[in-house]
């Protein structure tokens, strides 16, 4: 199995900052592997934010600030 | 008894839609099997139920399906109109959006993930979003990626952030690509502060570029891997990324229409009886609002429980429309956006994945109030050609004639020629005529409009095609 080395994901990171432009893609898209990639590339960011998010609830509410529920969890339309 | 399967479910071996005497029922596959017994095993299905967020449905003895094979067959609640993504206006197309994602993180609490994020599974049942495919789930295999995330941002950040940062009537791209917004083509099309936005710069321009530089790859997509977190992440950062797309709402052709018009307060309100009074003899099981702007008179409908479509041109009425219809969580009233004049299509594979605004009907009734002349002047379509449209969407029509004395009219002409000698009631009476019987004629007071309720002639074949998904 493959495993992606931290360096790999940092330098991989880095692409967004040199995402200046996007010039249009060739006649073939394949829209699987392109999609799965950059999920994989975004998943640190988004994961390490996710559990931002949930440490700095821990610390509001050991503070006694009442946690928000997120809006996803409201009742019934 | 014949069963014929709907010409736009083909894609998914998991099961698929048939019509059998006009009952819509869906067919599960075996090889779903799985996939299926986990969804009402969870308790995702309840929830779903329970929020309203997936159509209901019944089920029926597995012999009830379209060949020997079924698992399940299932007969959904039906939706009185279907509609499409570039028929919605901004809020729509993004309450449809916040749906999505609201269903996969759901779904992920319990096991599963969408394996499809298509904008054409979300419809609205009156104002309110509700996922139709119920067999968009699958068990969510631990470390991959979500399978529908492409499709996600095809169908529906690309087109909620051109419709955003660039202009709300790029909904209609969605016209041109039957799977979406091309990810390359959204990132060509906004302007460069779209970057600014994270979820925008990794979710369409850094997707799309990783879309381009691995066009080729031959890896399988159990090559990449992503843990629980960041799959929940990927998820809470399209939400932000959807939730902060905004439209403004300006003040467009319509947006003040009503503020602007001629009509005084008596002979609103008596253009409002009178459309009362035509709906209630003619008792239609759904209405068709042409030209609705925001949907005052399609209320008069809707209020009433009738299934009501109130389609206008202009974005701005529809946006405000919905927002009402939304605010009062309207059940039977659905505001879209249409061009009359150049109505949505067939499209798709052998022109059967998405119906045209026709094959959508026939309506039980058409209300064509303050748009003969739009048509007629504004457009020179023939009175004759008017007529015979109108009477291949519905067997009943509530028409208003606005004559050419009418100052909105007048406005129409003011910096033209009037090439339209033929623009008369007279004339009007005898192009309607050929496909109508008037059943009642009534001057609105207060103006010099005419209100006219008429049915088609016996004989005539409803339209055909009353295909309703």
């Amino acid at each position: 199995m493959k495993t992606k080395p931290l360096a790999l994901r940092i330098l991989a990171l880095g692409a967004l900052v040199q995402l200046a432009t996007t010039s249009r893609a060739a006649a073939y898209i394949d829209p699987g592997s392109g999609s799965f990639f950059v999920q994989m590339l975004l998943a640190g960011l988004l994961g390490a934010g996710m559990a931002i998010k949930a440490y700095w609830g821990r610390i509001r509410s050991f503070f006694g600030f009442k946690s928000t529920p997120p809006p996803d969890d409201e009742a019934p339309q | 008894m014949g069963s014929a399967r709907h010409p736009s479910s083909f894609r998914d071996p998991s099961g698929f839609l048939f019509r059998r005497d006009g009952v819509l029922l869906r067919q599960v596959n075996p090889v779903y099997a799985r996939h299926w017994e986990h969804f009402l095993a969870s308790g995702l299905h309840a929830k779903l139920l329970e929020r309203g967020w997936l159509i209901p449905h019944d089920e029926l003895d597995a012999r009830a399906g379209a060949d020997s094979g079924a698992y399940r067959v299932l007969r959904p609640t039906p939706v009185p109109f279907i509609s499409y993504p570039y028929e919605w206006s901004f809020s729509q197309y993004r309450d449809a959006a916040l749906l999505t994602l609201r269903i996969q993180r759901l779904a992920f609490e319990h096991g599963m993930v969408l394996k499809d994020a298509s904008a054409y599974n979300i419809q609205f049942l009156g104002a309110r979003p509700v996922l139709i495919d119920t067999l968009s789930f699958e068990t969510w295999e631990e470390g991959l990626p979500w399978v529908a995330y492409r499709q996600f941002c095809q169908h529906f950040l690309a087109p909620l952030a051109l419709m955003s940062y660039r202009d709300v009537r790029l909904s209609s791209l969605m016209r041109t690509h039957i799977d979406g917004v091309p990810l390359d083509l959204a990132c060509a099309l906004l302007p460069g502060r779209a970057r600014l936005r994270f979820p925008l710069l990794s979710h369409l321009y850094l997707h799309a570029r990783s879309q381009r530089s691995k066009a080729h790859s031959r890896q399988g997509r159990r090559a990449y891997k992503i843990g629980r977190l960041a799959f929940a992440g990927l998820i809470e950062s399209l939400r932000k990324g959807v939730e902060r797309l905004q439209w403004g709402l300006p003040a467009t052709e319509w947006g003040d229409y009503y503020g602007a018009t001629n009509y005084s307060a008596a002979s609103h309100a008596h253009k409002a009886e009178l459309v009362t009074g035509a709906l209630d003899a003619i008792r239609p099981a759904s209405v068709w609002d042409l030209g609705a702007n925001d949907g005052r008179f399609s209320r008069l409908a809707s209020t009433r429980g009738i299934p009501t479509v109130a389609f206008d041109i202009d974005p701005g009425a529809v946006e405000k429309n919905y927002r009402q219809a939304s605010a009062e969580k309207d059940a039977h009233l659905l505001p879209l956006r249409l061009d009359l004049t150049n109505p949505s299509p067939a499209l798709g594979w052998a022109h059967e994945e998405r119906a045209s605004l026709a094959d959508r009907g026939p309506a039980g009734a058409v209300l064509a109030l303050a748009l003969i002349h739009h048509l007629a002047i504004g457009n020179n379509v023939p009175l004759e050609h008017v007529a015979a449209f109108l009477a291949r969407l519905s067997d009943h029509l509530v028409i208003e004639w606005v004559p050419k004395e009418d100052s909105q009219v007048q406005r129409l002409l003011a910096s033209r020629e009037d090439v339209f000698p033929d623009y008369r009631e007279d004339f009007f009476g005898a192009a309607f005529g050929a496909h109508y019987r008037e059943r009642n004629r009534e001057p609105i007071r207060d103006s010099a409009r005419v209100l006219y309720c008429c049915s088609r002639h016996p004989g005539w074949l409803p339209t055909s095609g009353a295909t309703n998904v």
